[in-house]
């Protein structure tokens, strides 16, 4: 019995890897050509029809992105966002999340629906006015007023009540019985819980913060307190971009964020192994 | 009448507990609750409520170039309702969160494979799914645009083969919109399918061993328990798939551009709130822009709000 | 649980050195904010900046680069709020508009009490900067559109090699023989590039497209209809790609790849094309624009300079922005071969620099030969139309008489708005 069943499960494993190969080939391939292009010369970039690899594979465009733009105190800039923002979306979009989905307020859905309008306007409309305030408590080109929107996150607040509403009620009720008092049982029990749920708002958090442009090309003039991939764009020119040079910059900011995610990847699919969830 | 009774009783259990604060149970959940989001609120009040608010003034007003404004009521909001531009830039911006949509199955169906027990290269298979998230849209424009070429883009290489005209991808007006959406779709998939799988992560596996011991087969055990208990997470993606879709606004200007000929055919709400707003100037027209996508989405999310009350399970 | 401690702490390290880097220098001296887009242009403007604190001891400055494509949205959120940089990048299609605002100081009185020589500047790159009669930049990097094109297909073609003073009909002649439709190689290729073509064809054809006061639209003069014709004729003649086409490969993308043997394009190309494979198989040349009924003049657009009307320094400003426009610098920037200058006495620079690629002496003579683009105070508006009446014209949907015609109204709708700005 278990020999069938195992055969028959190697048989599915087949066709999943199948799938998962096929499909991966076309998720990889625009990423394959921008590390193709970067090793590329303008001439073989701009070619047509498309050449897929470069005639010679050369490191100028590396070189030239470290020439251009301050890269170490940008990545510094990116690192020290993605901590703080993170670190403050943990806790805010947690506590907020967790009231939104288990405890009952007066307008609570009002309020609920005020924050998700924060997402459904576009975020042009959030420059002007968010530049007057950063004005008004002098902080104009600083760090600080490039991090400070980032902290507060609808869409944080959004995943951890939808994560939170996932999780067994039953629960909390137990631990109320036993006396534990509500920020008892959010801090806990259904904090540890939501383990899954806050490693992807984590992910999240960062990549949007590694990935953010328009408002650090707004806020930031000094070009040594952008952000990374702020300061990559600024390779980009009016008429003509160079793009072996562009995509080489691309590639050294998206690494850091490749790394991440696989670091943090295993530990939410553990997730659920160590919270000793029944 | 009777579950109000009960509360109130356990409430004068506690109020003599804690004599001095004589909040009822009821009151003390709602004031944990106000300060459980307050932190929150406190900073989307002055960075975003704000501006929110700004505009929706603004929309009533004739604006100068930078500064001044003038009140003219509801003069924008007119002008809204006839303007063809306004009208072509809500269909395409339907179109696009229409096609949009296809990334929610495709998330839940490679979240699943990705999350089949004991396979093995599986976080490389996540790392490379993970790959489009992380990619600049300047690199994933470039590249999407060879992909469509007319002439020697490999889709119409391919479509050549199996003996079909070329298509020219990026310069009809519907296809173009289904064409950015489907670059959406691909580079938005990673981050879907993180969702989807963190929340397959509380799926108990014992769940699934009681249901095989029963009987039920793999794609029974998946529509019977796993969609039902991670139905709460599709729902949080469906949403923010159709948030994202009416907020597109990088791509189009990247895949499109204004040397398109179907460039004004392919606006969407957001690029025609920018082209109104930071190219033409007209601030207090383009905020009624914002103000008529807000309560569009609204709508929206309103609607699929009340739906998900037929399909989605909370635990 | 250990890894991720080591990570955190790492994090946190780099988090404090992000904190400590981003303290502000430690500055008796005044520092002037200059706010560009081009960052391929940053080398040879941070080289015209060092020379200039050389000469001024405590003033320094601080290049600031946004991308073009944000660039304007970001100049707009700071005027907005009264927080525009010391001095920036300006184009002329913006200028008005920020100019009309008050958003920018006049230069004149501090030119004439400095002694600088304004009239030294061509009138033509003069009168892109003015605004009602004052003057407010000492414009730099002057240019002008040419025909590039490929030698080797006008030699495989069997087509003689264009020469100064050829005409439209020259042209499209010579697009129509080195058109070879079954090898995918076209003649020239017509963009939906309103600087790039039909501005100036419409100029040579003897007419113009606003009139001098700004407020009168011209799209329905006999003129504007023909200079529109000229391109629409090569179209039709299967000269050109068609704009489906160009739209999924540019057409610089195709000239450099032999797919296109004459380009009308600007002198800014320059240095992208000095760098290709055409340029190392001596293959690049570049030649005046062919002349049209009246004319062989093309538009010239420059760069200008601005000082913000809240500027923290204007006199440490205006020193910089006439150093900006002043011979010194000129010498800096026509020597990389960025674009010419106000001055003819440095062309020699900019030939020099692209001496190895091609010969570039018809640039110099094409920008002798310029006229002011034409700017109103909220251009964009009737620019996004123009594009859309051109897309309909090129695409064959509309005839140019009816296109024209539509154009000629929205424009004209368009300038009258603009009073109440």
């Amino acid at each position: 019995m278990a020999r069938v069943r195992s055969s028959e499960s190697v048989r599915a494993h087949l066709a999943v890897h199948a799938v998962l190969i096929i499909s991966a080939l076309a998720m990889v391939f625009p990423f394959f050509w921008q590390v193709m292009t970067t090793f590329k010369t303008q001439t073989e970039a701009l070619q047509v029809p498309p050449q897929l690899l470069p005639a010679t594979f050369g490191f100028d465009a590396y070189r030239q992105v470290l020439q251009r733009i301050p890269f170490v105190d940008m990545f510094n800039n990116s690192v020290l966002s993605v901590v703080t923002r993170t670190v403050a979306q943990l806790i805010f979009c947690s506590m907020a999340g967790y009231a939104f989905a288990r405890l009952r307020f007066p307008f609570r859905g009002t309020l609920f629906v005020m924050l998700l309008a924060i997402m459904m306007v576009p975020r042009e409309i959030y420059l002007i006015p968010q530049t007057e305030i950063m004005k008004s408590v002098g902080l104009l080109d600083t760090v600080t007023a490039m991090i400070a929107p980032g902290l507060f996150s609808a869409f944080g607040t959004f995943l951890m009540r939808q994560f939170f509403l996932t999780l067994p009620e039953s629960l909390a009720e137990a631990a109320r019985l036993d006396g534990a008092n509500r920020f008892q049982v959010f801090y806990l029990i259904m904090l540890p819980l939501a383990k899954p749920g806050l490693i992807a708002l984590a992910i999240f958090t960062a990549l949007w913060t590694w990935n953010e442009l328009l408002w650090p090309l707004v806020i930031i003039s000094t070009s040594s307190n952008l952000n990374l991939s702020a300061g990559i764009s600024t390779l980009s020119g009016e008429y003509v971009t160079d793009y072996p040079m562009l995509m080489a910059g691309s590639l050294m900011a998206e690494l850091p964020m490749i790394v991440l995610f696989l670091v943090l990847q295993k530990r939410f699919i553990e997730g659920i192994a160590t919270t000793g969830m029944k | 009448m009777t579950d109000t009774v009960a509360p109130r009783l356990r409430s004068v259990a506690n109020g003599a507990k804690s004599s001095c604060f004589a909040l009822s149970e009821r009151q003390r959940e709602a004031l944990t609750g106000y300060l459980f989001i307050l932190p929150l609120f406190l900073g989307a009040a002055v960075l975003f409520f704000y501006p929110i608010l700004r505009s929706f003034e603004l929309s009533f007003m004739q604006t100068g170039v930078f500064k001044g404004e003038t009140f003219v009521g509801l003069k924008h909001y007119r002008h809204l309702m006839d303007d063809p531009k306004m009208w072509q830039a809500m269909v395409n911006s339907m179109i696009y969160a229409l096609v949009g949509l296809l990334e929610v199955p495709l998330a839940i169906f490679f979240a699943s494979l990705l999350n089949t027990p004991g396979l093995r290269f599986l976080s490389f298979y996540r790392v490379l799914f993970f790959l489009p998230v992380v990619t600049m849209p300047t690199a994933v424009g470039m590249v999407w645009q060879l992909l469509y070429n007319v002439d020697y883009g490999p889709i119409n290489q391919g479509l050549a083969l199996a003996g079909f005209p070329p298509v020219s991808w990026l310069t009809q007006p519907v296809i173009v919109i289904v064409a950015v959406a489907a670059v959406g779709i691909w580079s938005g998939l990673g981050q879907s399918i993180i969702l989807i799988l963190s929340g397959l992560q509380t799926v108990p596996p014992d769940l699934h061993e009681a249901a095989e011991m029963d009987g039920a087969g793999p794609l029974q055990r998946f529509f019977r328990i796993t969609l039902p208990m991670i139905s709460p997470t599709i729902f949080l993606v469906a949403v923010l798939n159709v948030i994202k879709s009416l907020q597109v606004f990088d791509l189009i200007y990247i895949m499109v551009g204004p040397k398109n000929p179907v460039f004004d055919q392919a606006q969407t709400i957001v690029t025609y709130f920018f082209e109104v707003g930071f190219v033409e100037h007209d601030r207090g027209y383009a905020a009624a822009i914002v103000i008529s996508l807000l309560a569009m989405i609204m709508m929206v999310t309103g609607l699929q709000f009340y739906l998900q009350k037929k399909w989605v399970h909370y635990g | 649980m250990k890894l991720n401690r080591r990570a955190c702490l790492w994090l946190m390290g780099s988090a404090v050195l992000a904190a400590t880097t981003t303290m502000p220098a430690f500055a008796a001296d005044v520092t002037l904010s200059y706010a560009m887009w081009d960052q391929s242009q940053q080398p040879t403007f941070r080289k015209i900046a060092d020379a200039f604190e050389k000469k001024n001891p405590g003033i320094k400055i601080d290049i600031q680069i946004t991308p073009f494509s944000k660039y304007w949205t970001k100049l707009q959120t700071e005027a907005a709020n009264d927080a525009l940089p010391d001095v920036f990048w300006m184009n002329p299609f913006n200028f008005p508009l920020y100019a009309s605002q008050g958003m920018l100081q006049p230069i004149d009185e501090k030119a004439t009490a400095s002694g600088f020589d304004v009239s030294a500047i061509p009138q033509p790159m003069r009168a892109i900067y003015s605004y009602d009669g004052k003057l407010y930049s000492l414009p730099n990097n002057r240019d002008a559109l040419v025909v590039w094109y490929n030698r080797k297909l006008f030699k495989d073609a069997g087509v003689a090699e264009p020469k100064d003073g050829w005409s439209w009909t020259d042209f499209q002649t010579a697009a129509k023989s080195l058109t070879k439709a079954d090898a995918g190689i076209w003649g020239t290729a017509v963009s939906l590039d309103f600087r790039g073509n039909v501005l100036n064809s419409v100029y040579q054809a003897g007419g113009t497209i606003l009139s001098e006061d700004r407020k009168r639209a011209q799209w329905n003069t006999k003129e504007a209809a023909e200079g529109v014709q000229y391109w629409v004729d090569i179209i039709k003649a299967g000269s050109s790609p068609t704009l489906e086409q160009l739209a999924s490969t540019d057409a610089n993308s195709m000239f450099l790849s032999g797919k296109v043997a004459m380009l009308q394009t600007g002198s800014w190309m320059g240095v992208t094309f000095a760098d290709s494979k055409l340029a190392k198989d001596e293959d690049l040349a570049v030649i005046t624009l062919p002349k049209g009924p009246k004319n062989g003049a093309s538009s010239t657009s420059s760069l200008g300079n601005m000082i913000s009307a809240t500027a923290k320094h204007p006199e440490e400003s205006y020193k910089f922005v006439e150093f900006l426009g002043s011979k010194e610098a000129a010498d800096i920037y026509t020597r990389a071969g960025i674009a010419l200058s106000a001055y003819p006495e440095f062309d020699k620079n900019f030939i020099d620099h692209f001496a190895k690629a091609f010969d570039a002496a018809p640039i110099a003579r094409q920008i002798a030969d310029t006229f002011p683009m034409p700017v109103s105070l909220n251009s964009s508006v009737w620019l996004k139309a123009t594009s859309t009446a051109l897309t309909g014209i090129f695409t064959g949907k509309e005839s140019v008489e009816d296109g024209l015609k539509k154009l000629q109204t929205v424009m004209q709708e368009a300038l009258d708005a603009e009073a109440s700005l």
